[in-house]
């Protein structure tokens, strides 16, 4: 396997807050194209591993490389990082008081400065590519939590990411809602994005990961393919997490 | 939108409301049966004889307080926002706000009118200070309690601080502008009253008492009326501009 299938490369990671260590020494290797699954019970470090990759939280120790870039080097251009990974988080977080398509555009516009035509053209697509084509010129609060949080995906999407973050992309949602941002996630994975993703959803990460990954306690216990992790778990944390799941 | 029956419904909700105070203004006045309280067709002719006198002190007044208004909040938006985002500044500086809010600023009054003479200085700082600390809780805590999680969206996104700022702090704070500048306006105009009433020969709270220590009821009454009006106008205004900069709240 070539360096440059390697999409994040994640070494000896390592995070405290204060006294308390959240990571210790994490190494996960993403590869282009791959589907990863993060789970784990809550303050098990998932969500900061993932906000380390595009330095939303500063790792204490450790390197992350992005395309064979070293991003935790000093004098990295943290703005430039993160157009090339876009997140999604609990909290859909749309600017509500603009309009679904201007979300979409404003970064487009602000950062990247594309033209107000080619943001615009972006956006539609984007939005239509999450099935909200018709909810253009909705406000935010106008929208469902499901939408919302669709609209916030074609946000992301629209700057071109190489690999997208989802941090508990559903966990804020009623559960009828869900399923619309599920498959909306499915079908990017279908299409071939790199996808880091942390949730709770265990039918989404057997039927779309590569590769799941179970932390606890700020280490990775177990990984290794869906049916490895969910049918024969070998460790007894895994099974124990997956018993309360279930 | 509905936005046409809304529209209706708010019109008759004022037309009621016009009517009811109205109503119960006369039947006051006719119950107490005093000159200090005429009632409101009476107080109409008083009013349109009073008008020439009346509206250079309703400018005076109204100069005062607008401006007061204007630097009051110029002040203290940027210095909440500064307070809130540094942790350092606003541990250091939160003790020394949370003792002066509580003081009635009105109380100063005699130390300004000593160091600032009785024309509008004193006044326009006794309003600014009142207004200035009101704004400034109301904002840094509004600035407080954007979620990080809105911060980090834009983050994520390749955002600057200054878009940070522009495109999530700013916008979240608005209602919080406007909603502590409309209560300020009542608290600005009690205070202006005090203060023209207590020193200078200007503005309508000087016009009020002058009429009161004349037993010219009709004139002090009509002064009343133009101050009323007054809060009512700088009230509504802000309301305006409220509902047309957070119109997406809705």
């Amino acid at each position: 396997m070539g360096e440059s299938d390697i999409m994040v490369s994640i070494q000896h990671l390592s995070k405290s807050f204060g006294e308390t260590e959240v990571l210790r020494d994490v190494s996960v290797d993403v590869k282009r194209g791959e589907v990863v699954v993060v789970l784990g019970p809550s303050g098990s470090g998932k969500s900061t591993m993932l906000r380390c990759i595009n330095l939303l939280e500063k790792p204490t120790g450790g390197h992350i490389f992005i395309e064979g870039q070293e991003i935790t080097a000093p004098g990295t251009d943290v703005d430039k990082l993160r157009e090339h990974v876009g997140m999604v988080f609990q909290q859909f977080n749309l600017f509500p008081h603009l309009s679904a398509k201007k979300n979409v555009m404003l970064a487009q516009r602000k950062v990247l400065k594309r033209s107000e035509q080619d943001a615009e053209r972006i956006a539609l697509e984007q939005l239509d590519r999450v099935g909200l084509a018709d909810r253009a010129d909705f406000l935010p609060a106008a929208l469902s939590g499901g939408q919302q949080q669709r609209v916030a995906i074609a946000r992301a999407l629209a700057m071109d990411p190489h690999v997208m973050l989802f941090d508990e992309a559903t966990s804020a949602l009623d559960p009828e809602l869900v399923r619309g941002v599920l498959d909306v996630m499915r079908s990017l994975a279908e299409a071939g994005m790199t996808m880091v993703v942390v949730t709770h959803e265990m039918g989404f990460a057997r039927e779309v990961a590569d590769r799941v990954i179970f932390m606890e306690g700020g280490v990775i216990v177990e990984e290794g393919s869906p049916s490895e992790v969910f049918d024969h778990p070998k460790n007894d944390r895994t099974k124990d997490f997956l018993g309360h799941i279930k | 939108m509905n936005r046409p029956p809304s529209m209706i419904r708010r019109i008759i909700g004022y037309v009621f409301a016009v009517v009811f105070i109205i109503a119960g203004w006369w039947i006051t006045a006719l119950l107490v049966n005093s000159p200090a309280l005429p009632t409101p067709a009476a107080t109409v002719g008083v009013l349109a004889q009073n008008a020439p006198t009346l509206v250079p002190y309703f400018w005076t007044s109204a100069y005062r307080v607008i401006v007061s208004l204007v630097i009051g909040t110029a002040l203290a938006v940027p210095i909440a926002h500064i307070f809130a985002r540094s942790r350092t500044l606003d541990a250091l500086f939160a003790p020394v706000l949370y003792l002066l809010y509580p003081i009635p600023k009105v109380v100063l009054l005699p130390i300004l009118l000593v160091l600032l003479g009785l024309a509008d200085a004193p006044k326009i700082a006794l309003i600014s200070l009142t207004v200035f600390f009101q704004v400034l809780v109301a904002v840094r805590d509004s600035v407080k309690i954007v979620p990080e999680s809105a911060v980090l969206s834009i983050r994520s996104l390749g955002g600057s601080r200054w878009d940070e700022y522009l495109h999530v702090v700013i916008p979240a704070t608005m209602p919080a502008v406007f909603t502590s500048l409309r209560i300020g306006v009542g608290t600005a105009i009690a205070v202006l009253f005090i203060a023209e009433a207590m020193a200078g020969s200007t503005g309508l709270g000087y016009f009020i008492m002058q009429s009161w220590s004349m037993v010219n009821y009709p004139r002090m009454f009509a002064g009343i009326i133009a101050l009323a009006l007054l809060g009512v106008v700088l009230y509504a205004i802000f309301d305006v501009i409220e509902r047309r900069l957070t119109r997406w709240r809705s």
